[in-house]
C-alpha cells in the first residue's frame, strides 16, 4: 500500500456515490476533487493533473470511456491511472474498458472498502 | 351587441385565461422548486449520516444507523430515494448497514406484508423491488408466490428481485413463470444471477417439451457456464427449433469445453441456416481450441462475411498457429484478405496482437507476411485508408 497523500479526481453524476467515494478516499488520506460529469472531469484533469482518476462509465455528455480515451490521447494525462466504475458488468464492457487504457474496472454493486484497496493497488503499481 | 364587440370580448377572455394559466404555471413551478429545496434541506441533514453509514469505520456505523432509524417521517421521505438507490449500488458492509436501517424502521416487515396483502399493484411491486434489493433469502418464498401475482408488472419485478437474491430455490419457479407471461429476457437474466445454477435444476427444462423452456434453459446454461450440461447442449444443436439450436450453440461457446467442438463444427457447414452458422462460428472461436484451427481456416474463405470475420478472430485467439494463417490470408486480394486484414487491425487495436506475432514468428511463419512485432503497425499488410494506428 502506498502511504503518500495523492490527489484523486472522482467523476460520477450520482451524488450519493460521489459523496461516498469522496468520503472513503479522504478517509484513506487522499485529497479528492469530485465532479459530476465527463466534461468537467476532463477539464479538471487537465487543470490539476491528478495522481489517479475514478470515473463512472455512464455519465451525461462524455462517458467515463470517452474521458479515458481522450486522457490517453493527451500527453499530460496519458500516464494517469484510471479506474472505471460502472453498473455494466458484462465481460465485453470490461474488455472494452481495458482496451482503451483503463487500469482497473470496478462494477456496481461495489464494496467501498474494496474500492480503496483497488485504488491503493493501482497507485502502488504506478509508483513502483 | 355587434359581431365586432363579441370578437373583442372573446379575445379579452382568451387573453385573461392565458395570463391566468401562465401565472398558475409560474406559481406551480415556484411551489415545486420550494418543495424540492425543502426536501433537499431535510435530506441534507441526514446525508452525512448516510455517507458514514456506507463508508464509515465500523465504530461510526452504529451511530449513523441510530440517526437514520430515528429520522422523522418527513426527513425519511427526503432521504429514502438515496437509501434505495445505494442499496443496489453497494455491497458488503455498506449494504448490510443500509439493510439494518430498513429493518429498524420496519420497512422490510412492511414490504413483506405489502407484497402479499396490498390491494395496490404499485405497492406490491415496490415491496418486491425493496425485498430484492435487500438480497435477503428470507423473502424468497414470498417472492416466489409473487411470481403468480394477478398483475404482470408485479410478476416481472418479483422475477428480477429473485435474480438479485440469488437463492437456488427460485430456479424452477422462475422457469415456470414463463408460462405466466414473464418475459424470457427477464427470466434469463434472473436465473443467470443465481450463483451455481445446479445441473439438476436445469436438466428438466433443457429437455422440456415446450421450445421456450429449452431455449431459455440453454441460454441460462451458457450464462452460468454450466459445464455439466454440455452433452445435453450438444444434443440440442439438432433440436427441431432453430431458436433452440442457436441458443445451444451460444451456450456451448460460453461454457468453453473442447468436447463441444465436433458438434459446433457440424452446424457451421453451408447447409445450415446462416444465423446458426454465425453463432456456432463465434462459439468455436470462444473455445480457443487449437484443434479447431483447420476448420476455422476453411471458414475464413466463407462467402458469408460474418462467418468469415468470426473465423478470423477465432483463429487469432487459437494461438500462433491461427495467427500464421490469418497473417498469410491478409495478402489475398479478395474477401478472405479483407477479412484477415480487418481481424489483424482489430486485434492490434486491442493490444492482443503483439505477443501472438512474436510467437508466430518463432513458429517460422514467412517473414514477408508476418509483421515485425517491434513495429507491428508499419508492417501490417495493406491496412485500409483510415489506418487504425494512425487514428490513435
Amino acid at each position: 500500500m502506498t502511504s503518500s497523500k495523492m490527489t484523486i479526481l472522482v467523476a460520477d453524476d450520482d451524488r450519493d456515490i460521489r459523496d461516498l467515494v469522496t468520503f472513503k478516499l479522504q478517509q484513506a488520506g487522499h485529497t479528492v476533487v469530485a465532479v459530476e460529469d465527463g466534461g468537467q472531469a476532463l477539464a479538471k484533469a487537465r487543470e490539476i493533473v491528478p495522481d489517479l482518476m475514478v470515473l463512472d462509465v455512464m455519465m451525461p455528455g462524455l462517458s467515463g470511456m470517452d474521458v479515458t480515451r481522450q486522457a490517453r490521447a493527451d500527453a499530460a494525462l496519458a500516464d494517469v491511472p484510471i479506474i472505471l466504475l460502472t453498473a455494466k458488468a458484462q465481460e465485453m464492457d470490461v474488455d472494452a474498458g481495458f482496451a482503451i487504457g483503463a487500469d482497473d474496472y470496478i462494477t456496481k454493486p461495489f464494496s467501498p472498502r474494496e474500492l480503496v484497496t483497488r485504488v491503493q493497488a493501482v497507485l502502488a503499481r504506478r509508483t513502483r | 351587441m355587434t359581431r365586432h364587440a363579441i370578437l373583442n370580448l372573446a379575445l379579452l377572455v382568451l387573453s385573461a385565461q392565458l395570463v391566468a394559466l401562465t401565472a398558475a404555471a409560474a406559481v406551480g413551478r415556484g411551489l415545486n422548486r420550494g418543495r424540492v429545496r425543502r426536501r433537499e434541506a431535510l435530506a441534507q441533514r441526514l446525508r452525512g449520516a448516510l455517507v458514514v453509514l456506507t463508508a464509515g469505520e465500523p465504530d461510526e456505523v452504529d451511530d449513523a444507523v441510530d440517526t437514520l432509524a430515528a429520522a422523522s417521517p418527513r426527513e425519511w421521505r427526503a432521504i429514502e430515494p438515496s437509501v434505495r438507490g445505494l442499496l443496489v449500488k453497494v455491497r458488503g458492509d455498506a449494504h448490510l448497514a443500509l439493510v439494518r436501517v430498513l429493518e429498524r424502521r420496519g420497512l422490510i416487515e412492511q414490504a413483506m406484508a405489502n407484497l402479499t396483502g396490498s390491494w395496490f399493484a404499485t405497492r406490491r411491486a415496490r415491496a418486491a423491488e425493496l425485498l430484492g434489493a435487500t438480497g435477503s433469502v428470507s423473502s424468497t418464498e414470498q417472492l416466489i408466490s409473487a411470481l403468480r401475482d394477478r398483475e404482470p408488472q408485479v410478476r416481472v419485478v418479483a422475477a428480477r428481485a429473485l435474480g438479485h437474491i440469488g437463492d437456488r430455490r427460485a430456479v424452477e419457479p422462475l422457469l415456470d413463470s414463463l408460462a405466466l407471461g414473464v418475459p424470457p429476457r427477464v427470466v434469463t437474466t434472473a436465473i443467470a444471477g443465481i450463483d451455481r445454477v445446479s445441473q439438476v435444476a436445469l436438466e428438466p427444462s433443457l429437455t422440456h417439451q415446450d421450445p421456450h423452456y429449452r431455449a431459455i434453459a440453454a441460454e441460462v446454461a451458457g450464462l452460468a457456464a454450466a459445464t455439466g450440461v454440455v452433452p445435453l447442449l450438444v444434443d440440442m444443436l439438432k433440436d427441431e427449433e432453430l431458436e433452440v439450436r442457436i441458443r445451444a450453440a451460444r451456450a456451448l461457446g460460453r461454457c468453453g469445453r473442447p468436447e463441444a467442438r465436433p458438434g459446433l463444427v457440424a452446424v457451421t457447414t453451408p447447409d445450415n441456416p446462416v444465423p446458426l452458422r454465425v453463432v456456432a462460428t463465434r462459439a468455436l472461436s470462444m473455445l480457443a481450441d487449437g484443434a479447431a484451427v483447420p476448420w476455422l481456416a476453411e471458414l475464413l474463405s466463407d462467402p458469408v462475411t460474418d462467418v468469415a470475420r468470426l473465423a478470423a478472430s477465432g483463429l487469432l485467439s487459437c494461438g500462433p498457429e491461427g495467427v500464421v494463417i490469418v497473417v498469410a490470408a491478409a495478402e489475398d486480394p479478395g474477401l478472405r484478405g479483407d477479412v484477415a486484414r480487418h481481424a489483424l487491425a482489430r486485434a492490434e487495436l486491442s493490444g492482443q496482437l503483439l505477443p501472438q506475432l512474436v510467437a508466430a514468428k518463432q513458429l517460422g511463419a514467412p517473414s514477408a507476411s508476418v509483421p515485425d512485432p517491434r513495429g507491428a503497425t508499419e508492417a501490417l499488410p495493406v491496412l485500409p485508408a483510415g489506418n487504425l494506428a494512425a487514428q490513435r
